[in-house]
């Protein structure tokens, strides 16, 4: 009867360690899978909230557009950034309806208030519109029409 | 088991609240980003209300050796700072200078002279195209000196047909109608004379550069030649702009006529002193008669007949004009202007003050215009400025827009002391408008000064070292000197108006911006009695603690302290406009048909216009009939991109309705049918683009019988008319003409040997005229048959002085029946 006992109380023991191991193991992942599910979650957040904001303080003038015949066409384009933020300019696109001209730019980075002037040589008409769009880096467009004079 | 059971559960749960905890973190972290994110949002989209809130007109550009003076006014609801310029010129290649700038100008003000200084040298003689820009990216493009679109051109000559001798006054309309919204500054018009037999000899002055013309606004250009030949020479007048487009050019010709059956004079003298009803066929006059005008008034292209006018007041009532109507006539009028002129009177207060008695006021200076002497609409006190360096200087868009006197630290004006403004009896008020730049000395800046001749007495309202504004009332008794103090400095660069009231000798009460700022009360003994002359802008004729800004709108009560507390008197005044935004009309210009019914189709109407804003127009005596030609002249226009056919039965209408204003508002009235006004453009009258046949009008004459007509002699001498003066009526479809002698004149029979009884000045004498004939007197002629004519009346006469005289005037289009 008693060596009955003593058997039934190290089973017990034993059933037990793997019962804690088992919910410690179950935690311990759920906890990790948790983590790291709302981490990823949070940076993407972070990232999509920076993206916004942004654009969204991103605004760009384009503040004179003017013609030039020396010594060959070309037309001078100058944008001022009126928004809150520095942004940079990497696309001009100029489109007369007959042909579209990009222009990618390098050197478009423009810091708050401040003015970003570029001459494009381009074989501008006193007939033709032309659609002028402005790409920035973070995907904002800004176009306006001009024509020669 | 149960042991086991609960040790896993604690752990589990311990577990399981680590995930709860972290997720409630991610949530409580999301939202913070989400509201940061709206705060962004909102931020960007104030910046985004305040660029569309911005807005500015250019009041003013001149140049002047070599520099460019420009003013420009914030009409927008927000400051304004501007932070550069772009400068192209177009008469050279390729030059573009870009300058940076740094002025800032408050709302409802103007900031003056902002290109001056500038390393820029500009000329007449070249075009530019310039482009201020905002420290918000707004931008405004304008040109200076020329056109560079084509610009809509309308030459007139009123009229087109005259006598030898006879003036013609050509008309030059420019209108923006540029596709680039692009505005013209310093427009100057060019008129080239050619003879074609006939000589023209300019009379009066060549018209002045247009400062500014917006898209959309017409500037006219007025010149007056005088025409001479033979009959059918004539005169042709090429006009362009200065600069313009090479062939934006238009022209006009005015042919010296003859009419067939006038007597020849051998003499012809210039005779302005006699006129008939006369205008071109379409300028439509608004008359007062409402015969056949369903109830309204008359409009048709007929001259007043007399200086016995009407005027409506829109206080009371709507202005409702209606051309004739015709069953058998088309009439075809081309797109373009229809302009409408009218000439209109300002209450000079809003209602609430509107008082009769010693409650009126007493003197009002609003500096409409730049007079030696400014005008003082009650006409009781006479202002002088000051002279030569001491002069302020007239800022044409000063203060809403309007005239307001600039004073920089020497200039004053100076008013006598009368019985209306020498504060013998109290109570009084005092008010105006002051600008007090922030540059101004500190020390005592006077706006307005008065002492008696003891100097014991003393009324004085100024702005002292700090920039407060003081009103000081000293009665003679020094321990009951009253002195209301604002609380604010007023030295900042913006327009605050002022009412300084004094209910007795020895209490004040200072109110600015519609606001108490302050009270001091003694009660006490003496009283003011002024007896120097009153100075406004500087205490004495020397420039003494002069005054740094600009002044507006002085007005005096001498026996009257106005009512705040019961009237809200200082607040309607604060808000009443005195400038450019007085009034509001409302413009509805259609075709009806022949009952005033609306024909419901968008080819019928011209315009329906809201709120058409009306500038500060003075008056005398108390918002009565004038007692000289001061009427404010107002142009409206409205252009039609399609033509308008009037169809035979219909009308055209137009109907003018005042829009009153809440708070502030000033009434008006339109003076119409009045001979007597005669600076500008004449009498109210409403100008459609020249329609291929005249409009019908209200003249008819029946052929069973002779015919009247009035002839109103405006002077300066009497004159006689002689035989055979006689009415011409020429068909209008082929030309024909009949004529009919002048039969009687007041009664008396005209013959051979009898002349006309006078014409006395300023008055209309009947005459009467024998049926029309081909030949006129011949009895045995044809009669003239019913139908449409141009009516003409030749007048041969004689004035007081034995100068003779031959004058042919258009009575405009008759029905015959």
């Amino acid at each position: 009867m008693g060596k009955h006992t003593k058997r039934r109380a190290l089973a017990t023991i034993v059933s037990t360690g793997i019962l804690l191991s088992a919910v410690a193991i179950m935690g311990s992942m759920l906890t990790a899978w948790s983590n790291s599910i709302f981490a990823s979650e949070q940076t993407e957040l972070n990232t999509v909230y920076s993206e916004g904001v942004n654009k969204l303080n991103e605004f760009l003038v384009i503040e004179h557009v003017w013609f030039g015949n020396n010594p060959n066409k070309f037309i001078n384009l100058t944008m001022n950034n009126v928004g809150n933020n520095g942004l940079n300019v990497t696309k001009i696109t100029l489109d007369n309806s007959i042909d579209k001209t990009d222009l990618l730019i390098t050197n478009g980075g423009i810091i708050r208030d401040d003015i970003f002037s570029t001459e494009i040589t381009y074989n501008w008409t006193t007939t033709d519109p032309i659609q002028v769009t402005i790409t920035t880096e973070k995907g904002s467009i800004y176009q306006t029409y001009v024509m020669g004079p | 088991m149960k042991q086991r059971r609960a040790l896993t559960t604690v752990v589990g749960g311990v577990f399981f609240l680590v995930v709860i905890i972290t997720a409630a973190s991610y949530l409580t972290y999301s939202m913070n980003l989400f509201e940061n994110f709206s705060e962004e949002v909102f931020a960007v989209d104030q910046e985004r209300e305040n660029r569309k809130n911005e807005s500015f007109d250019i009041s003013k550009l001149t140049i002047e050796n070599n520099q460019i003076n420009l003013d420009i006014y914030n009409s927008g609801d927000i400051p304004i700072s501007f932070t550069r310029l772009w400068v192209e010129n177009v008469t050279g290649v390729d030059e573009v200078y870009k300058f940076n700038l740094n002025n800032t100008v408050t709302t409802g003000n103007t900031a003056k002279d902002i290109l001056q200084g500038l390393p820029f040298t500009a000329l007449n003689t070249q075009t530019y195209k310039m482009k201020l820009v905002t420290d918000r990216g707004t931008t405004k493009e304008f040109s200076v000196n020329a056109s560079t679109d084509p610009l809509f051109l309308q030459l007139f000559a009123l009229p087109e047909v005259v006598p030898t001798n006879f003036k013609s006054t050509i008309l030059l309309a420019v209108t923006n109608n540029s596709t680039q919204n692009t505005i013209y500054t310093n427009i100057q018009p060019l008129l080239n004379v050619i003879s074609l037999g006939a000589n023209a000899d300019l009379e009066g002055p060549t018209p002045e550069p247009h400062s500014v013309l917006e898209k959309g606004e017409t500037a006219i250009f007025e010149w007056t030649y005088r025409i001479s030949g033979d009959d059918e020479e004539k005169v042709r007048f090429d006009a362009s702009i200065l600069n313009g487009v090479p062939g934006n050019i238009v022209s006009k010709e005015v042919e010296v006529q003859v009419v067939e059956f006038a007597e020849e004079s051998g003499s012809s003298l210039v005779s302005n002193f006699l006129t008939t009803l006369s205008s071109p066929q379409n300028v439509l006059y608004f008359h007062k008669e409402n015969f056949d005008a369903l109830g309204e008034r008359q409009m048709w292209a007929s001259a007043p007949e007399d200086n016995v006018g009407e005027i409506i007041d829109f206080n009371s009532t709507s202005a409702v004009f209606y051309t004739n109507t015709d069953g058998n006539v088309t009439v075809n009028i081309p797109d373009g202007n229809w302009n409408t002129i009218l000439r209109y009177i300002s209450s000079p207060m809003p209602e609430s003050l509107m008082h009769s008695g010693v409650s009126s006021e007493n003197m009002s200076y609003h500096f409409e215009n730049d007079l030696d002497s400014p005008l003082d609409t009650t006409t009781n006190t006479v202002m002088t400025l000051g002279a030569g360096s001491n002069r302020p200087f007239w800022n044409a868009t000063g203060h809403q827009g309007a005239g307001a006197y600039e004073f920089s630290g020497n200039q004053f004006a100076s008013i006598a002391v009368t019985g209306d403004n020498n504060l013998n009896t109290s109570p009084a008020t005092t008010s105006g408008w002051f600008y007090a730049y922030s540059s101004g000395p500190a020390s005592d800046q006077t706006i307005y000064y008065a002492e008696s001749s003891s100097g014991a007495d003393s009324y004085k309202i100024y702005l002292n070292p700090t920039g407060h504004l003081i009103y000081e009332l000293d009665a003679g008794s020094t321990s009951q000197i009253a002195i209301c103090t604002s609380a604010v400095d007023y030295k900042d660069d913006s327009w605050h108006h002022f009412a300084a009231l004094m209910p007795g000798e020895n209490d004040c009460e200072l109110f600015v911006d519609g606001n108490l700022e302050d009270t001091d009360s003694n009660g006490g003994n003496g009283s003011i009695n002024l007896s120097d002359d009153i100075f406004v802008g500087a205490s004495d004729a020397i420039g003494t603690d002069g005054f740094n800004g600009m002044l507006d709108d002085i007005i005096h009560w001498d026996d009257y302290v106005l009512d705040e507390s019961v009237e809200q008197e200082i607040s309607d005044l604060f808000n009443t406009n005195y400038g450019e935004d007085s009034h509001f009309l409302n413009f509805d210009l259609r075709i009806v048909d022949e009952f005033g019914g609306d024909l419901g189709l968008s080819n019928k109407t011209i315009t329906q216009t809201l709120n058409f804003p009306i500038k500060y127009s003075s008056d005398f005596g108390e918002y009565a009939d004038p007692i000289s030609d001061i009427w404010g002249e107002l142009n409206f226009t409205a252009i039609t991109t399609e033509a308008r056919v009037v169809d035979p039965g219909e009308r055209l209408m137009i109907n003018m309705t005042y829009s009153p204003k809440v708070i502030g508002n000033l009434n008006m009235k339109l003076a119409i049918d009045d001979l007597d006004i005669v600076s500008g453009s004449g009498s109210s009258f409403l100008q459609p683009p020249l329609p291929d046949v005249g409009l019908p009008g209200y003249a008819t004459y029946d052929n069973s019988g002779p015919g009247t007509i009035g002839i109103f002699n405006p002077g300066p001498k009497d004159t006689w008319i002689k035989y055979q003066s006689r009415v011409i009526f020429k068909d209008e479809t082929t030309g024909a003409p009949y004529a009919a002698f002048i039969t009687t004149a007041n009664g008396t029979a005209l013959d051979p040997n009898q002349d006309s009884p006078p014409m006395f000045v300023d008055k209309t004498m009947p005459v009467e005229f024998d049926i029309p004939r081909e030949q006129p007197g011949n009895p045995a002629s044809p009669l003239i048959p019913e139908g449409r004519y141009g009516m003409y009346v030749f007048l041969d006469g004689f004035d007081a002085e034995g100068q003779i005289f031959l004058h042919t005037s258009f009575i405009g289009i008759v029905r015959v029946t």
